[in-house]
């Protein structure tokens, strides 16, 4: 395993290391940079949270590092492995077995029970029926959806289908979590269960996770704070060095 | 410890696939049907034309066969009382009938060397005559004027005649093509009069077997002793020269009807058959005719009727209500021949499946449609499920395997919408048919190799395109990165 040292953490094991990466859209005069340059690093087990306004670039740098989409400059190592130079079906590979994805807007898809929803990634990865059902049901369990397997997304409420893709997210013990503003169309009540949710994952199950947010109370929830604004990281910190600064609520911290 | 090693992603092998297409069919239920619904649609059309078209040359064919035969047999006729016209002697001899043939060569009383040479002037002359009238109206107003081209010809052997021609012809420049100078040169000036030698010894030989067939049977036209035919019937006209086409039962059966009809049309010109037909029918005494009267006494009620009507002006006694009433079944069945085919001579069978090329038109247009609606519909479907495509590449789907379900998906639509076009069109080719064609369109004797031909053909089109069609757009959702997938929308 390669020597990690970084200067805010020189104990932990990095899981996600940026470099110098950057995404542009459009050519010649019209080029617009949705990332300018991020090097950061993600270590093993830890709960990090991004935050940024809307338009600095938090969801671009989420599909890098989900290997959903290729950057226009800069790498992306994976556990130390460069995702640029993984073949599709490594990547495929990866994004089935290795990190899970939960999306802002759920994304799940609208023909299939809750338990489908779930077992989608199982089959992907050859899992058999039985089995994929098995451990279907445990997640939903786990989500606390266990008695509405059988539902459409179309018959739950927002919360619940953000939970059916938590648990989808989960399906095949990831060792990333990427949530991309997960709470951000739930109130305050189920966004909270949301996050206790995500939170126990970390804890439990000691699964990396990466959550880009608005909610200030994730602060509550999470080791490290990364703060993203036109491109660039601004400040990383971790939760005890901030804590004080939760009064200003209302500004950009 | 490494937390993440890459490896092989699970390749899902086709079963899986279809699995899945089916299932997800299944969810989608009714988007599904309203896309086989499209394919259905698109089959059926192009199923509908193909049958149609092939059933219908096929009827038209029948039609025309059938025809020739009868006009054969009444031909038959007129020749044993009438002697043919030169013009029909060369055109008959430029058109080549075997058995015609031989009755000419018997009549000619010439050797086989010197009537082949002559057959093949008969074969040269209506070419020119062809090229004569395929020729621009421009042109032809100059070279022909008011003659017909047997008029031209004839004349162009006075030898002024022909150089005015051929200055004519040389100032129109037309090119060789469309016009062979030299063989019209030597056809008017040489070998037009060998072949009006021949046409004149067969002529000769013709009305020479007319005579012998009055001598034969006095005072009795040719269709009475062919309606009745004696027993020596057969072997007289081969004495005379004639060629015995078609069997002799038959030829008297035809000659039969026609007598009889003949005999009725007489009648029904009598005043007092024409008023009671008139009372009967609701028509004024000046509308009634034959076709009328006869398609009235189809019934058999209404033939016996008849029957008792033409009865008190002496008609014949072998003309009773069923006599009637087959005659008037087969006055229909020729009616109907007749108009089926109009004036069209039905264009042999060749090209794609013997369709007629007024046909292969159609079949090909709605191809296009075919092709332009099942593209439509898949495009629409591979469209509407990007953001479901985006989500299950990042929940770890392959590019081929998404490809690989929306192809599976659309061939399994496609052989739904395939079999229940296949129906859809048959059906409908059927209807159509019979309501144009009647029972005649039903008789496929002959064209069941190029039906069957035709309906896989529609069917592994319907197939084939749909699964096809999908395969584009499929492949563009694909292979894009799961992001770009997501926002279009």
């Amino acid at each position: 395993m390669p020597e990690t040292q970084t200067r805010e953490a020189p104990k932990k094991a990095v899981i996600i290391r940026t470099l110098g990466l950057e995404k542009s859209y459009g050519m010649g005069d019209a080029t617009t940079y949705a990332l300018r340059g991020v090097a950061t690093t993600i270590f093993r087990s830890e709960f990090i949270a991004v935050m940024g306004p809307s338009g600095s670039g938090k969801s671009t740098f989420f599909n890098m590092i989900g290997a959903l989409d290729a950057p226009t400059r800069g790498r992306i190592l994976i556990d130390e492995v460069d995702v640029a130079q993984l073949s599709a079906v490594e990547l495929a590979f990866l994004r089935c077995q290795k990190i899970g994805y939960i999306f802002q807007s759920y994304n799940l898809i609208r023909y299939m029970t809750a338990l489908e929803n779930v077992t989608v990634p199982m089959t992907f990865a050859g899992v058999v029926p039985e089995e994929a059902r098995r451990r279907g049901l445990e997640l939903l369990d786990l989500v606390g959806l266990k008695d509405r397997w059988g539902h459409r997304p179309i018959e739950m409420s927002g919360g619940q289908q953000q939970r059916v893709a938590i648990a989808r997210s989960m399906s095949n013990n990831p060792k990333i979590l990427l949530a991309d503003e997960p709470t951000a169309n739930l109130d305050f009540k189920t966004g909270q269960d949301i996050l206790e949710i995500l939170q126990r994952i970390n804890r439990e199950r000691g699964v990396t996770i990466v959550c880009s947010t608005h909610d200030h109370r994730l602060l509550n929830v999470c080791d490290r704070i990364m703060w993203i604004r036109d491109g660039l990281v601004e400040r990383v910190e971790s939760r005890e060095n901030i804590r004080i600064k939760l009064g200003n609520i209302g500004g950009e911290a | 410890m490494k937390a993440i090693i890459a490896q092989r992603q699970v390749a899902l092998g086709p079963a899986r696939g279809i699995q899945l297409a089916l299932s997800g069919m299944s969810y989608r239920m009714f988007r599904s049907a309203v896309t086989i619904a499209i394919l259905a649609l698109a089959t059926a059309f192009l199923v509908h034309m193909l049958v149609y078209g092939l059933l219908a040359g096929q009827t038209e064919r029948n039609a025309y066969t059938e025809l020739s035969r009868l006009r054969g047999f009444g031909e038959q006729i007129t020749r044993l009382a009438r002697a043919d016209s030169p013009a029909k002697i060369v055109s008959t001899l430029a058109l080549g009938q075997p058995a015609r043939l031989a009755e000419y060569q018997r009549w000619a009383k010439r050797d086989v060397g010197e009537f082949a040479r002559g057959k093949a002037v008969a074969e040269r002359l209506a070419r020119v005559r062809e090229s004569l009238t395929e020729l621009p109206p421009t042109a032809q107003a100059v070279l022909i004027g008011d003659l017909t081209p047997d008029e031209l010809l004839e004349s162009l052997r006075e030898p002024a005649a022909l150089a005015r021609f051929n200055k004519k012809l040389a100032e129109l420049q037309l090119g060789s093509a469309a016009i062979n100078q030299p063989e019209l040169v030597q056809l008017v000036t040489s070998e037009m009069e060998k072949l009006q030698q021949l046409t004149t010894a067969i002529a000769t030989g013709h009305e020479e077997a007319v005579r012998g067939f009055s001598q034969h049977f006095p005072n009795r036209t040719a269709e009475v002793v062919a309606a009745e035919p004696p027993a020596d019937f057969g072997n007289t006209l081969s004495s005379l020269g004639y060629s015995q086409n078609g069997n002799l039962a038959e030829l008297s059966e035809f000659a039969r009807n026609a007598r009889d009809e003949r005999k009725i049309s007489e009648l029904l010109l009598e005043a007092d058959v024409r008023s009671s037909v008139a009372r009967e029918l609701n028509l004024l005494p000046k509308d009634v005719d034959l076709p009328t009267t006869l398609a009235y006494s189809q019934d058999a009620e209404h033939a016996v009727w008849l029957s008792g009507v033409l009865a008190q002006v002496n008609a014949p006694k072998h003309l009773n209500g069923p006599r009637i009433q087959a005659i008037a079944e087969v006055f229909k069945h020729r009616a109907r021949l007749e108009e089926i085919l109009g004036d069209r001579v039905p264009s042999a069978e060749g090209g794609f499946l013997g369709l007629p090329e007024r046909l292969r038109w159609l079949v090909l247009l709605s191809f296009l449609v075919c092709v332009v609606g099942v593209a439509n519909a898949m495009l629409m479907s591979v469209t509407e499920r990007f953001t479901e495509i985006a989500t299950i590449k990042c929940l770890g789907a392959m590019d081929g395997f998404v490809m690989m379900l929306f192809v599976f998906e659309a061939a399994i639509q496609g052989v739904i919408g395939g079999v229940v076009g296949l129906v859809l069109g048959l059906v409908l080719a059927a209807l159509r048919g019979a309501a144009e064609y009647g029972g005649l369109f039903f008789s496929i004797g002959g064209i069941g190799g190029e039906l069957l031909l035709g309906m896989l053909f529609s069917f592994v089109v319907g197939v084939l395109l749909a699964a096809l069609a999908a395969v584009g757009p499929s492949w563009v959702a694909a292979r894009l990165s799961p992001m770009e997938a997501m926002r279009v929308e």
